[in-house]
């Protein structure tokens, strides 16, 4: 198998383990710790001046450094943007901003948890949580891409191109339809580098990778 | 270089960091694999629900449900009958989907940090949570006495599993707590009507209306209000039978759009002068029951009058001036009410001689400085006119009738025997061992402590709801006042601020309950559950259980049921004890609904007129008392034995207008169940929150349609957008009650919030709500 196809899964999956985490665990020291080293790479991504890859390499480069402050002030404003009790300036569920109604917990959530079952996952508070939560969403890219990486491996070509096709599926039926306007709101929404840097950074990333990822099938298609 | 991420910038990284980043594993933070065989429905259900907040209506809704999502939400098509009519949802019945999966709903229990008001909190275990409600019940009784607990009026949801009503067993279990009565919707009608009939049951089955042939709506918007589900149903029937039906009421509202013949306003806290001035007109015109005044009732002349007495005090005796030298005449009346004479006659002469008649009091005037009043009056015209006890007729007064037994969880007897009325708790905050019985508490002879903890469980009357919103932010702010306050609910609503603890509750489609019809109607209504609740939301009584389980009292709590399905089967036990007829309990819920149909209408005191040797009146005398010696001897010329008009205070004729030349008056509208569904975007659609203001009282301030004005009195100030409208008389203006207090930083109310405007003082009887009597002024913005 091609190494650079290798790498470019390898850093998909850092970028979207690191977006998962970012928009739906609570931002405590041991979240970010065990991928410090991983995290680092981010600081190799310097080719652009995409002002969300500006703000993440900041807040990478400062993790370090915080005190117990600079933690506190990231967790209150975790909670602002994803918990509330306040409203939320930008709620991170699919469902608001693709239902008539705007709300949580319904059929588009539904077609969501239905994707997930087509690959064998489903979302641990299974019925207590939306399924369609951005973080969630990042997250089964990760996974399909992951297993994309394993059945390279394997040699299971097959399985590797029905991974890679499900990732574009999802990525054109689901978070292109939603997460560039949610983004857009977050954006106006936080200060915080991390936040708004994820913010900036992940509509611009998933339009990129569904692209990259079109042209890899169409590569394999070929061959 | 780019300010976009291109493909070669995102490939030139993948190349130089590649090959040092590990292989991935799984990552674990929100997906699991899926069990095996996942139950996943792959058709939809429909499952009967209901909606359950504090709505004159008790809607059947059908839910569409695939796999744990709600598809589509559709109402009662069960066939429309005269005797069984359906169940519709109204507007807000239908807009719930939207409220109740609004996306801030609240998630997570919470507890308070910075200063309490505020609004900041920061997320906390359930455990947490419960242990320290648990202390805090505990330290406070231990500290202050159980009696300076206070659970608050909340009613939120309404229905015979009520969180307001489980804090209240759980403290009564717990050593007391201090108890309120009446209520914000009708103090002076549940209060007052008594005095006239022993009971407050004093209204016929609804479709009685069909009987009548003419009636009056006295304050009564059924059309917006929904006062009963069925209640504009039977209104329908009662106009194609041909009633004439007149509206009372400053405003011309949409019940007066949609079946009035004749639309009659009048000037706020004027009502008891009009329905004098019919009493005038029917006693001189001698058009009044002659026969039925003497058979039932004590005080209409003097001829009637209990012992120990003096001349001069019977109710004819006001009405003509013999006493006080005023004749209650409608010239005298049009000065105060602005209803012109010959209306004032031609109601009076209408209502006597078309027979049988109903004359329906709304609960809004009664909300007025001089709210009892207007209740006695009206009970009083009835007897006047002989239309007590007869089909079509109406005997006025709070009206509640009630043909079945349906429990709800029991309350045990409170350790404490105290109770204030529920309207003067703030003042039991801030001086409750000061409140003796002429704050009318009852059962004690003073308060032993003042209120030092809160529970506010599903409701907005912490702060929203409450009068002077300004006054009660103070003393609420006081964190030295009351100790802790602990709040459940599905927003951030102004009350919730409030909050120490701050909880988030399930909604009525995530637990099973058991709904009765709000006021009247012959149905009742299986609540089920329909989804799970989401994130970490928890209906009450789980909550509650686990608090009495730190408190040692599970068993006593519980009686052994683990949740509110085990108290819904409990509660159609009783059901089916008093009701034989009642299905089973799964054929019940299945149905999410059971409809009695009666042969006979059932009409108040049909008995006690019919057969008066063998059933009297539940009064001292026996009779329908139009004077009540009991009121007599309370001595206080703000409480008089015979209804009067009294001005009151804030009316029409208090020179404070000079400063506060209009009257402000609230309405229930469509867009809200009281504060339910304010932050719902799409019923906006529907009504804005904007004030009505007469074109003669816009124009002389330089305002036009759609402007944005102030109004302000002495107790705060609003910024709201107008309408100009005919639809409300001069002098007269109109804030749809509900909306949430939004202050900006100046204190100044965003939103049109009608409490920043209101008093907390209270009617002398009752010590009911007075929210509808206020003078204000009106600029430009």
């Amino acid at each position: 198998m091609e190494v650079m196809l290798e790498n470019i899964i390898k850093t998909r999956c850092l970028v979207y383990e690191f977006l998962s985490k970012s928009f739906y665990l609570e931002p405590k020291v041991e979240n970010f710790q065990d991928s410090i080293y991983e995290l680092k790479s981010f600081l190799a991504f310097n080719d652009t001046e995409q002002p969300g890859v500006d703000l993440i390499r900041h807040f990478i480069k400062d993790l370090p450094l915080y005190q117990e402050s600079d933690w506190s002030a990231l967790f209150q404003e975790y909670q602002r943007l994803f918990v509330g009790p306040e409203s939320l300036p930008a709620p991170p569920w699919e469902s608001v901003y693709r239902s008539r109604d705007h709300i949580i917990l319904d059929e588009h959530t539904l077609a969501v948890r239905e994707y997930y079952r087509r690959w064998g996952l489903e979302t641990k508070n299974l019925y207590h949580e939306p399924d369609d939560h951005i973080g969630l969403e990042l997250e089964f890219i990760y996974t399909l891409s992951q297993k994309t990486l394993t059945a390279l491996t394997k040699g299971n070509a097959k399985q590797a191109n029905d991974l890679m096709k499900a990732q574009v599926a999802f990525l054109q039926e689901h978070m292109l339809q939603w997460v560039p306007l949610f983004c857009e709101r977050l954006a106006r929404g936080t200060e915080h580098p991390l936040y708004l840097g994820s913010a900036l950074f992940t509509p611009d990333f998933i339009r990129m990778d569904k692209d990259l990822l079109d042209d890899v099938l169409k590569m394999w298609d070929e061959t | 270089m780019a300010k976009t991420i291109s493909r070669r910038s995102f490939l030139k990284w993948s190349a130089a960091v590649g090959g040092t980043l590990a292989v991935p594993g799984g990552l674990n933070i929100g997906l699991i694999q899926a069990a095996e065989a996942t139950n996943m429905q792959e058709n939809i259900t429909i499952i009967s629900g209901a909606g359950t907040n504090n709505c004159g209506g008790r809607c059947l809704l059908k839910i569409h449900v695939k796999d744990n999502v709600i598809i589509r939400v559709s109402t009662d098509d069960e066939p429309d009958n005269p005797e069984a009519p359906q169940v519709r949802a109204c507007a807000r019945g239908r807009a719930y989907r939207k409220t109740l999966l609004h996306p801030d709903r609240l998630k997570y229990p919470m507890k308070r940090v910075g200063k309490r008001g505020e609004g900041k909190f920061e997320r906390i275990t359930w455990d947490e949570a419960t242990t320290t409600i648990a202390n805090e019940l505990k330290r406070v009784k231990e500290k202050y006495g159980p009696a300076s607990r206070y659970a608050h009026y909340a009613t939120g949801y309404s229905a015979t599993i009520q969180a307001m009503n489980l804090a209240k067993r759980l403290l009564a279990l717990d050593g007391g707590y201090l108890e309120f009565r009446d209520s914000y919707s009708a103090a002076c009608s549940e209060v007052a009507t008594p005095y006239t009939y022993g009971t407050v049951v004093s209204g016929n089955s609804q479709d009685d209306l069909q009987n009548s042939k003419l009636i009056i709506l006295w304050g009564f918007n059924s059309a917006e209000t929904i006062f009963g589900s069925q209640t504009n149903y039977y209104l329908r029937k009662a106009k194609e039978a041909g009633a004439k039906i007149i509206v009372v009421d400053p405003r011309y509202t949409d019940t007066a759009v949609a079946f009035a013949d004749q639309w009659i306003p009048l000037r706020p806290t004027t009502d008891a002068a009009l329905m004098s001035a019919m009493a005038y007109v029917i006693i001189t015109e001698n058009l009044h029951d002659q026969t039925f005044l003497d058979t039932y009732c004590q005080g209409f002349d003097e001829a009637h009058m209990p012992q120990g007495v003096p001349d001069g005090q019977s109710y004819k005796s006001y009405i003509l001036g013999i006493k006080d030298g005023i004749k209650k005449t409608p010239e005298w009346a049009e000065k105060i009410t602005g209803v012109p004479t010959d209306t004032i006659r031609q109601l009076a002469r209408e209502y006597a001689m078309i027979k049988p008649a109903a004359l329906i009091q709304g609960w809004g005037p009664q909300r007025h400085a001089n709210g009892e009043q207007f209740v006695r009056a009206g009970t009083v015209l009835a007897a006047l006119t002989g239309n007590i006890g007869n089909k079509g007729g109406w005997a006025s007064g709070m009206g509640i009738y009630g043909r079945q037994l349906i429990p709800s969880v029991p309350i045990p007897p409170n350790p404490f025997t105290g109770s204030i009325p529920v309207y003067l708790w703030t003042d039991a905050v801030v001086r409750g061992t000061e409140m003796g019985p002429k704050d009318a508490v009852k059962g004690v002879d003073k308060l032993p402590s003042n209120i030092k903890l809160i529970m506010n469980l599903a409701g907005n009357a912490l702060l929203n709801q409450h009068a002077d919103i300004n006054k009660t932010k103070e003393i609420l702010s006081d964190e030295s006042k009351v100790e802790f306050i602990v709040v459940s609910d599905l927003f951030m609503t102004p009350s919730a601020k409030y909050a120490d603890i701050l909880l988030p509750g399930d909604t009525s489609w995530e637990r099973n309950n058991i709904a009765n019809p709000w006021l009247q109607g012959d149905y009742v209504i299986y609540a089920n559950k329909i989804i799970e609740a989401p994130f970490e939301c928890r209906n009450e009584y789980d909550w509650l259980s686990e608090v009495a389980a730190k408190l040692g009292i599970k068993d006593q709590f519980t009686e052994g049921r683990k949740d509110m399905e085990d108290w819904c089967r409990w509660i159609v036990e009783g059901i089916q004890a008093a009701q034989p007829e009642f299905p089973s309990y799964d054929v019940f819920k299945k149905r999410g609904i059971y409809k009695w149909t009666y042969p006979e209408t059932s009409v108040a005191f049909e008995k006690e007129i019919k057969d008066p040797a063998n059933h009297k009146f539940l009064t001292p005398s026996g009779k329908i008392e139009i004077f009540s010696k009991t009121l007599y001897d309370m001595n206080d010329q703000g409480i008089p034995a015979i209804p009067q008009y009294q001005e009151g205070w804030e009316g029409p004729l208090d020179p404070l207008r000079e400063k506060y030349p209009l009257q402000l008056i609230g309405w229930h509208h469509k867009h809200r169940c009281h504060s339910i569904h304010d932050n719902n975007p799409w019923l906006e659609e529907a009504t804005q929150q904007e004030m009505w203001i007469n074109h003669a009282d816009a124009e002389v301030r330089g305002i036009k349609n759609g402007d944005k004005v102030k109004v302000y009195n002495d107790r705060g100030t609003m910024l709201i957008p107008v309408k100009l409208t005919a639809r409300t008389i001069p002098g007269v203006v109109c804030v749809p009650q509900g909306a949430w207090y939004t202050p900006d930083e100046n204190g100044i109310e965003q939103r049109g919030s009608l409490n920043v405007i209101t008093n907390q003082k209270a009617t002398p009887l009752a010590k009911g709500n007075t929210q509808h009597t206020n003078l204000v002024q009106v600029a430009k913005a």
